[in-house]
């Protein structure tokens, strides 16, 4: 049964043909360039397409850029290019700009790729030829000159600044945030690409982890990791003709934060970009949350994913930790979260690994981590300072 | 007082902002001199009214506790010998939310909502710190 045709404006006008990644890892001597053109080049084998039938690179915010991409796999002619620049809400971005573009006829066959070198960048082996390659934001301006002089130099610190506002005016339990904790790392068990695969983590051991910048513990956190991962977006019509059972785009939107360069003057310093997108992704695909099979939830940092749960309408504001209890998001409950161990406890790839798993487990290739007969899951993405997207997904068919 | 490492780089309105706020040696918040509005950061245009005619004028420190955190490791050299250290999300009765250390309240005290007091410490003309003190000490 398909869920496309019940939807509006860009629903159903592309699919997921396409995917592929590196390995997830700590410590690598590829570059970021070789592993983005790595992935890119197994996501158009896992399609069954060649080089010169790609005609539209959407590119990472960072690090590599369209024009080297296009050249180290030899695509021939690009006929299309953007970059949506929202750090990692941007994977989801990308397709969601992959439909549009295929939609209005301005390309047929999009690469979305993404990598980076999470890991090695801060700890480069003393051999190791200096990394010239950077990541870029105009929020990092913010950081400098009102964060960083207080002690609040990268990602756990800022979202602390409001993150500690959500546990301690709702009361969240810290146990909420072990649920996804604990899940991820479940998950990742059953991943042999998860950087934590050998690496169990009971809701004891999360609640006995030093804090970090209160109130994230060490276990809040996701995993630092080299890696890359890609997909190949194109028609339904062409996506038929291809090697793999077609993923369907059922729905997606992108929302941001009033004001999205700076994270404590908002009204509502919790409401995340997703709060605004979600329901126009759900009113696009013409579902509703209640209607997922699974939810691939952007989980830098678990309260962030609470959060994205809460925006997504799976439970009130402040509320996630009853919707998170008793295995629902694990495998074999209702709605299983970061079915591949996520950023958890897979590795940090932008997101990108999220659509990648979302699309197996579309296809019903997700071994031993496969959620029974699934037809429709969601792919979140978060980024910067609060960025959001939103992606409904279905097996065609 | 302070070990300073800041490593700020202002430029266009945050350098106006740093730079009012050194002079007067109190913390300068830009307000709109259309419609009143305060605004932090500055912003070319002013949110409420979309007026460009801005001045910098000092707030009068009162504030209460909009949100914090306690750092209890940090990756920078300045802070890393001061942990366990709190960063304040201030919420200036003028409107604006500022980010404040604290050398006066403590971590295993600190609420939201609670009432706090401002000072300013002028580092430089391109940097100053904002702290915060309980509300009730005099200054």
């Amino acid at each position: 049964m398909t869920k496309a045709g019940q939807g509006t404006g860009l629903s159903g006008k592309a699919a997921i043909v396409g995917i592929g990644e590196t390995g997830y890892v700590r410590g690598t001597d590829d570059s970021i360039l070789k592993m983005v053109v790595s992935a890119s080049m197994a996501a158009l084998r896992d399609a069954g397409l060649k080089p010169s039938d790609v005609d539209g690179i959407i590119p990472p915010p960072g690090f590599v850029a369209w024009d080297e991409i296009a050249a180290h796999l030899g695509i021939p002619e690009v006929r299309y290019t953007a970059c949506p620049q929202m750090g990692g809400a941007s994977p989801v971005a990308g397709l969601i700009n992959a439909a549009m573009a295929i939609a209005a006829g301005l390309a047929e066959v999009v690469l979305v790729p993404i990598g980076w070198n999470g890991y090695s960048a801060l700890r480069p082996r003393p051999d190791a030829r200096p990394n010239k390659r950077r990541f870029s934001a105009a929020f990092f301006e913010t950081v400098r000159n009102y964060y960083a002089p207080y002690g609040l130099r990268s990602a756990p610190w800022w979202y602390s600044l409001y993150l500690q506002r959500y546990v301690k005016h709702y009361n969240v339990p810290p146990e909420a945030a072990g649920a996804i904790a604990v899940a991820c790392r479940k998950h990742a068990a059953l991943n042999p690409l998860a950087v934590m695969r050998d690496k169990p983590l009971t809701m004891d051991e999360y609640l006995a982890s030093p804090f970090i910048t209160e109130p994230l513990r060490k276990h809040d956190c996701c995993v630092e990791t080299d890696c890359a991962a890609a997909m190949v977006v194109t028609s339904p019509e062409r996506a038929r003709d291809l090697r793999h059972t077609p993923v369907t785009f059922l729905g997606g939107a992108e929302g941001h934060p009033n004001r999205p360069d700076e994270l404590i003057n908002r009204d509502d310093i919790l409401k995340l970009g997703l709060d605004y997108a979600a329901p126009r992704a759900f009113a696009m695909a013409g579902v509703k949350p209640q209607d997922m099979d699974f939810l691939q939830i952007y989980d830098c940092f678990t309260y962030v994913a609470l959060l994205e749960l809460e925006a997504l309408g799976f439970a009130e504001r402040g509320g996630a930790a009853d919707f998170v209890k008793d295995g629902t998001i694990e495998l074999g409950g209702r709605y299983p979260l970061n079915t591949h161990g996520g950023l958890m406890s897979q590795g940090h790839c932008w997101g990108m690994n999220h659509i990648v798993e979302a699309t197996r487990q579309l296809r019903h290739q997700a071994g031993a981590a496969q959620v029974a007969d699934c037809e429709i899951g969601l792919v979140t993405g978060y980024g910067d300072l609060g960025d959001g997207t939103i992606a409904i997904l279905g097996r065609d068919g | 007082m302070t070990k300073h490492s800041v490593k700020t780089q202002p430029d266009d309105l945050d350098a106006e902002f740093y730079s009012a706020t050194a002079l007067a040696k109190r913390l300068c918040i830009q307000r709109c001199t259309q419609c009143g509005q305060h605004t932090h950061p500055a912003r070319y245009f002013c949110p409420a009214c979309s007026s460009g005619d801005y001045t910098f004028e000092p707030v009068n420190g009162a504030a209460t506790v909009h949100s914090y955190t306690v750092s209890h490791m940090s990756v920078d050299p300045a802070w890393k010998d001061l942990v366990p250290y709190l960063a304040i999300v201030c919420e200036l009765a003028e409107g604006p939310r500022v980010i404040a250390r604290t050398a006066t309240l403590d971590a295993a005290n600190i609420t939201i909502g609670m009432a706090v007091r401002l000072e300013t410490e002028v580092v430089s003309p391109e940097f100053s710190y904002v702290w915060a003190h309980p509300a009730e000490t005099a200054r």
